[in-house]
């Protein structure tokens, strides 16, 4: 394999639920990233579903996808020999990723001040639900509840405003704080490569979420107005039409009503040859702005459209033609897709203990040179333990045996 | 502390429109690169989609729009026509002075334009190039177009969004153009890190479509072990309860709730005084409170709605349950929280320095959700159309005086939006979701 750009960097993650994408982020760049588990295993190990339906701190689907790449030690922090080993690890350490309380760390003498005197250009990150400091630094969070006090959660639902908001699926809070926190990571290491200089950032979830609203806030912000919930929508000040309609083979499909000159005489064509144009061509509808007046009657018309052709005829059709839609797609047909197929985008990643083989997501960029990867699957709880206690940092197996019975690793 | 302007010297060249490349080189603006926007009178609608300070787009609407300044603060503008020969050779020129080039037209557009990596390379063979678009460059879709809310449904995310027997939801707030601008700007300073290691350029391609997929990347792996995801709302998939968003005083106000532990559920008991509904055994364990999750709901439900969002958010908190109120942007905009840290920013009047900031200047702006001392970021206005015309041609390219007048009469260069365009400015009110 290429080497990779970060090949020469060292992350060391502490984490549980929420700050572990940051590592897969720098793991899949080809850093050498230990994830430290306390001796039990990381919370998100216990996350369900299991393969087999059988809990098992290593068949936690959702840990193999955010874990791939890194390798795993345990180690007890709370107890003084595992802190000191920890310290010696920071000591080789390039980048520190950490989302425990705030307090947590420097209570245990793991502080940024403290471990910068071991290793003075090491970068490390807090992400946490609400960053350092501030008023509610010791509120509890959650991925929902971070979505709907950071702000997203208020435009995402349906028209019908008696239903509560509903979150997208997926960890989207954790995901967007993780995200700001790799920028941050990266921006430092740029800064460190120039100067040596190491430093400590401060993520807060909470000014994340905040921050992928979209047109929500400019929208306040500037002209004071607050925008709405919409079934498949944009969020708007005012209500916009329908744009999710079923098709005929039962699949729904996105569209939009193309309003540009050009775009429009596209779409009526398109309408012609199925015989279905109505009365569109109308001179009333040749003026933009009128057709933007009586939208709610096009609109009408596309419905009829749509449930008269397969989801797959709309979408070629539609992108043929420039206009930009989509199919409303499950993660099966994904995984299935003949696009990903031709850019090998779903990976097969190998699990050796289970003599398997199971299609991982891909890289979502592309490189010229130093590449995305998934370089292992995820870690089994302390696979690297000899590895890295014995082969790189000089503990006989006496003394890993010693420490394992002390319940440090 | 002292703080570096860590990106002084770096220049972007960008042929960016909407948010996921514009977000990724304002991060980097902030941080102290020259962004130098390539504008096309004729393509405006950046500039054209609000929201308007106050709801009126004013005299020079073109440079007031909210999202417009949101994600091309601390740019340049150069309002040039590189379709033609003309204005590419110009551009090539700037090039050769440049680090970056970035762009998200459709596949194929920079190929035709005969700027793409390969040709750019062969003039300036260390450059940087960031080519994001719908599909990526390669593939049976690589030349369809999408959006971000497109892209939530292509990829899986929104199918398994929404309420049980409700339709497909969006994932509003643009997550994946969010996600993808993030993904963006550490790859341009990932290929800047690279390039002060190796001497080398890159060539970096970041497809939405793909971003989408990685985020639901434990969906996929649920796939082979055939699992069908179902819409669940809020509520959680797999185990969590109680873990939803339930109804307070107040109309459409809300709180999130989300219970993961016995310990959290007995804290949760407390907060409420301990109802004769909760003191249920079978409501003890992680498996009982998902079997008996709609139950658990309902009577929760009962109870958020005995008091506001805000009072009932802190009750809980207060026996540190994790519990959020649902804000809009009028409760964000007064958040302690984010006051206190200083998050919120804004342009203050006597650095507005164009007709744009003028209208908003001290108007609020979502700042960067990580601190980081040493590194300064600041945010300067977004700049008006055409601004920096003259620092250009002039300054960059020393092109002289008459020159400049005749791109101008050419059409080549300008500095002010399209007859058509004028003719038909933006309404009162208009903003974004308004043409959408």
């Amino acid at each position: 394999m290429e080497p990779s750009v970060f090949s020469d960097v060292r992350v060391l993650e502490l984490t549980g639920i929420l700050g572990q994408q940051c590592g897969k982020l720098f793991a899949d760049m080809g850093a050498d990233v230990i994830r430290v588990e306390p001796p039990g295993g990381a919370e998100s190990r216990r996350i369900g579903p299991f393969l087999s339906d059988v809990p098992h701190r290593d068949r936690s689907l959702s840990f193999w996808h955010y874990n791939t790449s890194k390798r795993s030690i345990t180690l007890d922090l709370a107890c003084p020999t595992g802190a000191a080993i920890f310290r010696r690890l920071v000591a080789t350490t390039d980048v520190l990723v950490e989302d425990q309380p705030p307090g947590a760390l420097p209570a245990l003498g793991l502080g940024y001040e403290q471990l910068q005197a071991l290793r003075p250009g090491l970068i490390m990150v807090s992400i946490t639900p609400f960053g350092q400091t501030g008023p509610y630094r010791d509120l509890k969070s959650s991925d929902l509840v971070s979505l709907a006090l950071g702000g997203p959660l208020w435009s995402c639902g349906y028209d019908d405003h008696g239903l509560p908001p509903a979150r997208p699926y997926t960890d989207a809070a954790y995901h967007i704080a993780c995200h700001y926190a790799f920028v941050g990571v990266v921006a430092a290491l740029v800064l460190r490569q120039a100067t040596g200089q190491g430093q400590y950032l401060d993520v807060s979830m909470h000014e994340a979420c905040h921050d992928t609203t979209e047109g929500a806030m400019p929208t306040y912000y500037f002209g004071g107005q607050r925008v709405q919930r919409q079934t498949g929508r944009h969020a708007a000040v005012t209500a916009t039409q329908p744009v999710l309609f079923p098709c005929r083979d039962g699949k729904w499909i996105f569209t939009r009503v193309p309003v540009e000159p050009n775009a429009w005489e596209q779409f009526l064509d398109w309408l012609d040859e199925a015989g279905m144009a109505v009365d569109l061509r109308d001179q009333r509808f040749s003026d933009p702005a009128r057709r933007q007046q009586e939208i709610a009657h096009i609109t009408e018309v596309l419905a009829s459209f749509c449930a008269t052709h397969t989801a797959d005829e709309l979408y070629h059709g539609a992108q043929r033609r420039g206009m930009v839609w989509a199919t409303v797609r499950s993660p099966d047909e994904v995984v299935h897709d003949q696009h990903l197929k031709a850019r090998g985008f779903v990976v097969s990643v190998e699990h050796p203990e289970l003599g398997r083989s199971f299609q991982y997501a891909g890289a979502p960029y592309q490189f010229s040179e130093t590449p995305w990867a998934i370089r292992k699957r995820a870690p089994l709880l302390g696979e690297h333990n000899q590895e890295v206690y014995c082969r790189e940092m000089g503990f006989t197996p006496a003394e890993l045996v010693a420490l394992s019975e002390a319940g440090v690793v | 502390m002292k703080q570096t302007r860590l990106l002084e010297g770096i220049r972007i060249l960008a042929l960016e429109q909407v948010m996921v490349v514009p977000y990724a080189t304002a991060i980097l603006a902030d941080m102290g690169a020259e962004v130098i926007r390539i504008e096309h009178p004729e393509h405006l609608d950046d500039r054209r989609s609000g929201p308007w300070p106050d709801n009126i787009p004013g005299e020079q609407w073109w440079n007031e729009g909210g999202t417009f300044a949101y994600w091309n603060r601390s740019k340049k503008s150069l309002c040039l026509d590189v379709y033609t020969p003309r204005g590419r050779e110009l551009f090539l020129k700037l090039v050769l002075l440049s680090d970056i080039v970035v762009d998200n037209f459709r596949t194929g557009t920079m190929e035709r334009l005969g700027l793409d990596h390969e040709s750019l390379a062969n003039i300036k063979p260390d450059i940087i190039t960031l080519t994001c678009n719908a599909f990526g460059s390669t593939g049976p879709y690589r030349a369809y177009g999408s959006r971000a809310r497109t892209i939530d449904s292509f990829c899986g995310l929104s199918s398994i969004s929404g309420y049980e027997g409700g339709p497909a939801l969006r994932a509003s707030s643009n997550y994946m153009d969010h996600t993808g601008a993030l993904n963006n700007a550490f790859l341009l300073l990932l290929a800047i890190y690279h390039k002060r290691k190796t001497g080398q350029g890159l060539r970096l391609d970041a497809s939405m479509y793909e971003t989408g997929i990685q985020s639901i990347g434990p969906a996929l792996l649920e796939v082979q072990k055939g699992i069908v995801q179902e819409r669940t709302g809020s509520a959680h998939p797999y185990w969590k309860a109680p873990y939803n968003v339930y109804p307070t005083q107040g109309t459409d106000q809300w709180i999130a709730i989300s219970v993961s532990s016995d310990e959290e559920w007995a804290r949760l008991k407390d907060a409420m005084g301990q109802p004769e509904w909760a003191c249920d055994a079978r409501l003890d364990t992680v498996p009982g409170r998902w079997e008996h999750r709609k139950e658990l709901d309902r009577h929760l439900a009962e109870w958020t709605s005995h008091g506001d969002h805000v009072t009932q958010m802190h009750r809980l908190q207060q026996h540190r349950v994790p519990a959020g109120a649902v804000y809009s942007a009028s409760e964000l905009l007064q958040d302690p929280h984010l006051e206190q840290r200083g998050y919120l920013a804004s342009i203050p009047p006597e650095e507005a320095t164009n007709s744009g900031s003028r209208r908003y200047a001290g108007r609020a702006f979502a700042d960067r959700p990580f601190h980081m001392p040493k590194v300064e970021t600041r945010m300067r206005p977004a700049p008006d159309l055409g601004e920096h015309n003259q620092e250009v041609f002039r300054g960059l390219l020393g092109l002289s005086a008459q020159e400049i007048a005749r791109l101008k009469q050419e059409g080549i260069v300008l500095d002010r939006p399209s007859a058509n365009d004028l003719a038909s400015p933006p309404q009162p009110g208009s903003g974004m979701g308004a043409a959408l």
